[in-house]
């Protein structure tokens, strides 16, 4: 079936990798990370992909390396393609395996902040990378504003007591950032071990409806919660 | 002579500092209380809301911002007290089990404390048996829950479902980055806000209701 992959960037390194190891080759749109910081805007986004997508005579179905993102995939439709998205939280969850799973983990230990091998390459990892991105976008303000920003900025990650890092058998690592990021907030390091089976299910085609919403033409994308 | 224009674009500054300095003078001037809460300090915190929705500004200035108001805030307190004002409503508000994420939750308790609100802040991953107690020690006319995990959110459903169980009265209000307006129907919550600023609105709305 001809198939497009929408993904995040956050799973550049681990689908590079699946390519190889499947033998696949399926052609890939890859978003910026962090779209779900607003939802809204990020299922437009998707959408206008989508629309564009439609427009190929032969594309059939689009699978989405993502997870509902804060809802940014909720809703999403199309009229000519069948979609399928992992029903995940979002890239922890796929990583993980199983998102009844990070629920617990959620509930169990809040004071968690979850990380994936891609998310240690954003500059939005607390620690030493963010603090350098707020002097640099804030340069214009003075010492006493600047050092408020810093300030506040930090006490938005002040419940934090831990980093999880899922990690898998994809080959690259950025396990030294997050080393880093504890360090810098006084945090524990505490890897979990992941998997890459979803997102290799994924592109292999599976469509389990525990582990995958799927929407055929004029249908939309539902994620209970 | 500083105005309430000069307050207001401080606050969504961020300039704690000029704040301190502003609201003194203006209440010294004779600017009431009232006046200052109405037409600077929220006014500011609905422009930074606003900003924020657009990705004009982010966490940390919404966070300055919101510490400004504060302080703007902890100094007219006496005066609106002192000036008669009652509060016209009791909240309960907090974020539901296993979500320590409380930016959203505060801001929207600053805006309801600014709208005359009587707010009990039960804090952060409170369980629905707490929120429980609570609505029966404080009986409050409103409850708000937040969640900024899609991970957190079946703890939203839970809280609404057992209170509805125990046929408690309350009016829920829910928000969060990933909660809707279908979400809220979905689970039988009585209203949903998508920020802050209109958090005030809807709660006067769905009270007068």
């Amino acid at each position: 079936m001809a198939t497009h992959l929408m993904a995040c960037e956050v799973f550049r390194d681990e689908l590079t990798q699946l390519f190889a190891e499947l033998h696949l080759e399926i052609p890939v749109s890859y978003f910026e990370m962090g779209l779900h910081d607003n939802p809204v805007t990020m299922r437009q986004r998707l959408q206008a992909q989508i629309a564009s997508l439609e427009l190929e005579p032969k594309l059939e179905r689009v699978i989405f390396a993502y997870g509902v993102c804060g809802g940014g995939l909720q809703g999403l439709t199309s009229q000519r393609l069948t979609l399928v998205a992992p029903y995940g939280h979002d890239c922890i969850s796929v990583l993980m395996g199983n998102r009844r799973e990070h629920e617990k983990f959620q509930k169990e230990q809040p004071q968690s902040y979850f990380l994936s091998n891609g998310w240690l390459k954003s500059t939005r990892i607390p620690g030493p990378q963010r603090e350098a991105w707020i002097r640099e976008h804030y340069a214009d303000q003075d010492q006493d504003d600047l050092d408020d920003l810093l300030e506040a900025d930090r006490s938005a990650f002040s419940h934090y007591k831990q980093i999880v890092l899922v990690e898998t058998e994809c080959k690259t690592s950025h396990r030294n950032r997050a080393e880093e990021s504890c360090q810098s907030m006084g945090w524990t390091l505490s890897p979990y071990k992941g998997s890459l089976s979803w997102l290799r299910d994924l592109l292999m085609g599976e469509q389990c409806p525990d582990r995958f919403v799927t929407a055929r033409p004029g249908e939309a994308l539902k994620f209970t919660l | 002579m500083s105005t309430l224009i000069d307050l207001k674009e401080a606050v969504v500054k961020g300039k704690r500092k000029i704040v301190n300095v502003i609201v003194p003078e203006l209440l010294e001037a004779g600017v009431a209380a009232k006046d200052i809460l109405e037409e600077a300090l929220i006014p500011a915190m609905a422009e930074i809301g606003e900003r924020f929705k657009r990705n004009e500004v982010y966490v940390p200035e919404m966070l300055v911002a919101a510490r400004a108001m504060k302080e703007g805030m902890l100094i007219i307190e006496p005066h609106l007290i002192s000036a008669g004002i009652r509060p016209e409503f009791k909240a309960l508000i907090c974020t539901v089990e296993g979500d320590l994420h409380d930016i959203g939750k505060n801001l929207v308790a600053i805006m309801w404390k600014g709208a005359g609100f009587e707010v009990i802040d039960l804090g952060v991953s409170v369980s629905k048996e707490t929120v429980l107690e609570a609505i029966q020690q404080h009986q409050p006319h409103i409850l708000g829950l937040s969640a900024l995990l899609t991970t957190t959110m079946p703890a939203m459903r839970e809280v609404v479902s057992f209170l509805r169980a125990k046929d408690i009265k309350v009016k829920i209000m829910v928000g969060g980055a990933p909660v809707t307006q279908s979400y809220a129907e979905e689970i039988g919550a009585d209203a949903y806000s998508s920020d802050a600023a209109s958090a005030v609105d809807v709660a006067k709305r769905l009270l007068a209701s």
